[in-house]
Order: C-alpha cells, then structure tokens, then sequence
C-alpha cells in the first residue's frame, strides 16, 4: 500500500465519520424521503470523490455540474464541506487554521472553512478546479491558492455582469466548451457531445420534477418546512445532471403531493410566510425550528430554489447550459433580483422577508440595502436584514437574534 | 385601569405604571442586577410605593428588553423595539423615526399612524456585531477619563474644540481616548469627540431606516445632552424630540400594549 492511498484512505473514513454524524443530528422534524435521498446522494458523491479511479473537479457555486458528469468526473461544489463541518462542529478548527495562515475574518467563511480543510490536508485532491467570476468574487483567488496547493490546472470561468443578451450568451457558451474539453485532455477522461447532450436531458427531468415540487409548496398552509427546503439549494445543487437528482426530485414531488391531498401542513397553524434569502446556519437548526416551529412562520420558499432557466436543448449543449447560468437571479444589477423576488412574494402569498446578512459575503451584503429599498417602493412588505453567519458559530448569539426575529414577527402581527 | 410596564436592560431596568388614559402614574428608573426577577420586583415595588398602589391594582403587565422573558409575574413579553414605538410615539404623536441608544444596543425605528392614531412599527435596524456606540461605551469611557457618566453630557458643552475620534470599536477607542489624555487634551474636548462618534455611529444605522420627520430620542443614552446635540446637528433641519425622560419611553410603551391587551380580554 502506497503512502497517498494510506492518506486518501484516512481521509475518506473521515468523511464517512463527519458526513454520517452530520445526518445523524437530532431534528426536530422528521426529514421527508427525497431530503433523505438527497443527503445520501451527497454523501455518496463525496466518498466517489475518494476513488483512485475518480476525476475529481473542484468547482464554485455556478459552474454546471453537467459538464463535470459528462467527463464521468465527480463535481465538489467545495463550499460543501464547510456547511458539512459547521453541522458536526468542526468549521471553527477549520476557520481558525485559516486565520492562522493569515487570512481575514472579513471575508467567505464558506471558503475560509475550506481553506483550513486544505491546511489540515483532509480533503479529496482535485484533479482540475473551475471557479468564476460570479458568485462569489473571492473564489478565483482561492481557487488559485488551492491549485498550487493541489499541483491542479485552475480553470476560470468568466460571467459578464450584463448577463441578458445574446453575446453574453455565446461568451460563456465558448468558455464552458473550452474549459470541458481542456479537462477532459487534461485528465485524460473521455468527452463525447452524445454524453454531454445525455446529461443535459437528466438534468432536464430532475429539473421538472424538481420545480413541479417547488410549485406545490405554493399550497397554503405549505406542505414543507423550509429549513428542510433550504438544504436542496436546487438553483446551485452538485447533482445536475446526476440521475440520482431526478430520483430526489420525483421522490419530493410524489411526497409533496401526498401531504397537500392528505391535508398535511408543515406547521401547524400556519401564521406567517417568509421568504428566506441567502443559505442558513448550518451548525444548529434553532432559527428554524424557533420560527417555523414555535411561532408558526413557515418559511414558504427561499431564493436558493428559485429555477429560473427554460428546458435546456441537449442539441446545443454548451449554449444551454450558458443560459442555465445567465438565467440565474443572482447575476447582474440589484433590479433583476427585486423583479424576481417580487415574484416569489406573490407566487408563494409570502407575507415578510428575512434577508440573512453573513458577516463576509461582500457581493450579496452590497445588494440588500438596495433591493429593499426597491421592495418598499412596490409595497410595503416587511423586510428584515439579519446579520446571521452561515458557518461560523462564533459570530453567533442566539439571544440577539431572538430579540430581532420577536421584532419582525410583531411588525408582522401587527401588519 | 391599571397597567405597568418593565424594561429590563442591560444597564437599568425601569417600570411605568400607566392609567386608563396612558398617563403616567409612577415610574422608577434603577440599576440593573445579575439577578433579573429581583430587580424587576424592587422596581415594581418602588413604582407602587409612589404611586401608592398595590400589585392587585395592576390589571395586566408587559416586560419588554433584554430581560424582558425573565419577569415572572408579566403577562406578556414585547421586544424593546415595539415598546420604544409606542413609549415615543406617545410623547410626540407626530413621530416616524425613533433612535434610541440603550446600554448595549442603538436602534433606528420607522413607524407610521393608522387611522384610529395607534401607532404601527414598518421597519427597524439594530445594531450588530459590536456593541460601540451604546452606553456600556461611554460607561467605559467615562472610566478611563476618570469623570462621572452623568456629567459627561455638561463637561461636552465646555469644549471649544472637538477632537477627532476615528476609531469606533470600544477597545481600541479607550486606548485612543488614553492616548489623547497623555497629550494633555482637555477632557472636554475629547468627550465631545466621543459624542460625534457615536451621533456618526448611529446615524449610518438610521439612514438605513430611512428617515423621516419628525424624529424622537428615546434611551438611557439620551439623557446626555452632549449626544443629543450632536445628533440634532447631524439630522438638522429636521425636527428632533427629545421626552423629558427618554430612559423611560420603552416601560411606557410596554404600559400602553398592557392597555391593549386588558382592553382583549375585557371584550
């Protein structure tokens, strides 16, 4: 036995240990089947990502899974990971290892966690790394910092900011090509267009189902809590392209269902619905379960689900998959995500608005001023910043969040 | 109709006893304990006392701030922010924008009257992730300046030229205070910097709210006249209120939804 596969299979026990701690957590509300799947479809994912055998390609939030499975690669959205670690208390180990080799508390924890991951030499080594330029703006740098570390190919993805128009199209379409066939020769994995065209209609079966079950929880009183919801993060999921994603989607479909005919609500009593921007807290669940639970404020939808692109054509690919990505809300000017949150207001009958704040994501902290000020002048739906860190616990205080969270549901009582 | 009000902060705790008509028929400020449930009974006790009142005659009761859950014999916990709306908004039924400075926080409130003059909160911030620019600040000032907190407002008013204070994080703002004592500053001079950083401080809170006339102080905080000048000057020419007892505005308001809540009960 080699020293690397001595590491590699160090490593993989790891996961395996922190990845079924993680879904061994006590929950105060019993996880529907297509959460469970989803969580076995990750965890199955991340032990791939141990094989010899397997191409593992690093990539940030936006990039297309698609392109990675059409390789037979395994894609790591590695900001994972850090989600992962805060649930079975290990990212402050990981934030600090970070800090210690100097870098700043100011910015990503979600790449801060990684980054100490790449410290302590615990995570898969990537054999390529895509990141781009949106989101989040920190990823190339970091991405850079790890190629070296790795001895990767770091291959960068640039999305114009102006995404709506046919030549932002093309030059993204161009780069998804360049940068899919240079990791193929580059690994030395095999690319065909069938292949590609292949995933490309997986992920349009999981995308049907997967919205068909997004547009159930529009029932009142909503059939799903929202801090389940929220962990499928469909708009920027891993599994695209994955058949494991159709199951999980059909199978959230058929049980969504179920619960509206058998009359099943998610809370009961349902009093208020939010709508939850950004992620979460991944290292409890209190938020949740102190909204959703003891105040009956189901969080009825969360901008991370919103699926904003067309049926893609396997015909054409790469120019799909270009519009996949441009379609997403996050991109562009602040005016396109009021537009779209607008929407989810009266779509999902959402009654307040909780936009989480995380200390350092620059890019959607810089928006949130302005998108509520562009809510305010369409209405008055009551809007709340809540400064609240996904990973890091030790910028948490339950008390001061409480007394921010009683405030916003008396505006909303009182409305 | 009887109803009392209590506002357990970090620093004081006070308690309104309010009649039919919300008027004000004793209030207590005191400091506040570790031990919440004994300092709100001591206050409740001293507020009876002066309005000569026993806790029987009290129909209903509403806590409010950071202890507010830790008052045993409340009928009801409101948060601060709803409170401060409807103490202030009492004072000067014209209000739209509150601040209030407490001992650990500082908050900016919008609000807006509904037909039957009831007050409504449609927006608020608060301050996060430290705790600069509230009264535990100044109280740690006042410390290293070696003056009484409650003269620092007056000793403000002596200073003929305000000294820059640029850094806003309490640690490092004492160690900068140190530094402009060892180069022999007036006292008054510095404290009127510290009260410029604080108005900065929390106006760039405010703005976010936005802000609208006209604009009432509520708070332990504003009991220092050297801040409230300051933040009248950076807010003019809007109209500024400030209640003849700003620390109380939060127990008055929490009196007020106590009435609300009697008036629930009695239909």
């Amino acid at each position: 036995m080699t020293v690397t596969e001595t590491k590699r299979q160090q490593q993989k026990r790891y996961f395996s240990d922190q990845f079924q701690n993680r879904m061994k957590r006590p929950r105060f509300y019993s996880p529907l089947k297509g959460s469970q799947a989803r969580e076995r479809a990750m965890y199955k994912l991340f032990m791939e990502s141990f094989r010899d055998t397997s191409t593992v390609v690093w990539k940030s939030t936006f990039v297309p899974s698609e392109i990675i499975y059409a390789i037979g690669g395994v894609p790591l959205y590695i900001e994972t990971f850090s989600a992962m670690a805060a649930g079975v208390d290990m990212c402050t180990d990981m934030l600090t290892a970070s800090e210690n080799q100097g870098f700043s508390r100011d910015s990503c924890t979600f790449l801060r966690g990684v980054l100490g991951a790449s410290r302590k030499d615990i995570l898969p080594k990537p054999d390529a790394l895509i990141s781009s330029s949106y989101y989040c703006d920190g990823d190339p740098m970091i991405f850079d910092i790890f190629a070296e570390e790795y001895k990767s190919l770091h291959h960068y993805l640039h999305i114009p900011f102006f995404s709506e128009g046919e030549d932002a199209c093309d030059l993204v379409a161009d780069q998804l090509e360049e940068i899919t066939l240079s990791i193929a020769r580059e690994t030395g994995s095999e690319f065909s267009r069938d292949k590609l065209s292949e995933t490309i209609a997986i992920s349009n079966e999981a995308c049907n189902y997967f919205k068909k079950a997004m547009d159930l929880r529009k029932h009142k009183p909503s059939p799903m809590l929202g801090c389940e919801a929220i962990d499928h993060i469909g708009s920027i999921s891993q599994l695209w392209g994955s058949k494991s994603f159709v199951r999980i989607s059909k199978l959230l479909c058929e049980e969504l269902e179920e619960r509206i005919e058998k009359g099943i609500s998610a809370v009961e009593d349902e009093q208020h619905r939010l709508l939850w921007c950004h992620l979460r807290p991944y290292y409890n669940d209190e938020i949740f379960q102190y909204l959703e639970i003891e105040h009956n404020a189901v969080v009825a939808f969360e901008m991370v689900n919103l699926i904003t692109w067309d049926e893609m054509d396997p015909q054409k690919p790469f120019q799909s998959l270009a519009k996949k990505l441009l379609a997403n809300q996050s991109i562009g000017p602040y005016e396109r995500m009021s537009r779209w949150i607008s929407t989810m207001i009266k779509e999902y009958s959402i009654d307040g608005i909780i936009w989480m704040a995380p200390w350092g994501c620059r890019h959607f902290n810089s928006l949130s001023q302005m998108v509520k000020e562009s809510l305010r002048k369409e209405g008055d739906i009551p809007f709340y910043i809540l400064d609240l860190e996904c990973v890091d616990k030790r910028n948490y205080s339950k008390e001061q969040v409480r007394t921010r969270l009683d405030a916003f549901l008396e505006v909303l009582e009182d409305k | 109709m009887i109803t009392a009000g209590i506002d357990i902060g970090s620093v004081s705790t006070e308690v309104v006893l309010a009649g039919e008509e919300n008027e004000i028929l004793s209030y207590v400020v005191l400091p506040s304990q570790i031990d919440m449930e004994k300092t709100a009974n001591e206050a409740l006790d001293a507020a009876l006392e002066r309005a000569n009142l026993t806790k029987e005659n009290i129909d209903y009761t509403v806590a409010t701030g950071y202890g507010r859950n830790n008052v045993p014999f409340a009928d009801k916990s409101v948060t601060e922010i709803t409170c401060h709306a409807q103490g202030a908004h009492h004072f000067f039924p014209n209000t739209r924008t509150i601040i209030d400075i407490g001992g650990q926080d500082s908050k900016a409130i919008a609000i807006m009257t509904r037909k039957n003059n009831k007050a409504k909160v449609v927006d608020f911030m608060m301050n996060d992730k430290c705790a600069a620019g509230t009264g535990r600040f100044l109280e740690v000032m006042a410390g290293v300046l070696d003056v009484d907190i409650n003269d620092m407002g007056t000793l403000s008013q002596k200073s003929s030229k305000e000294t820059s204070i640029s850094s806003m994080c309490t640690v490092f703002a004492e160690s900068e205070v140190i530094s402009l004592i060892h180069q022999k500053l007036p006292k008054e001079d510095i404290i009127s910097g510290l009260h410029s950083a604080i108005a900065r401080k929390v106006l760039s809170l405010v703005q976010r709210v936005p802000i609208e006339e006209e604009i009432t102080l509520t708070g332990g905080v504003m009991k220092n006249i050297g801040v409230c000048e300051k933040l009248k000057e950076e807010l003019a020419p809007k109209k500024v209120n400030l209640p003849d007892e700003p620390q109380i505005a939060g127990a008055l308001g929490a009196a007020i939804i106590a009435k609300k809540h009697v008036a629930v009960q009695t239909n």
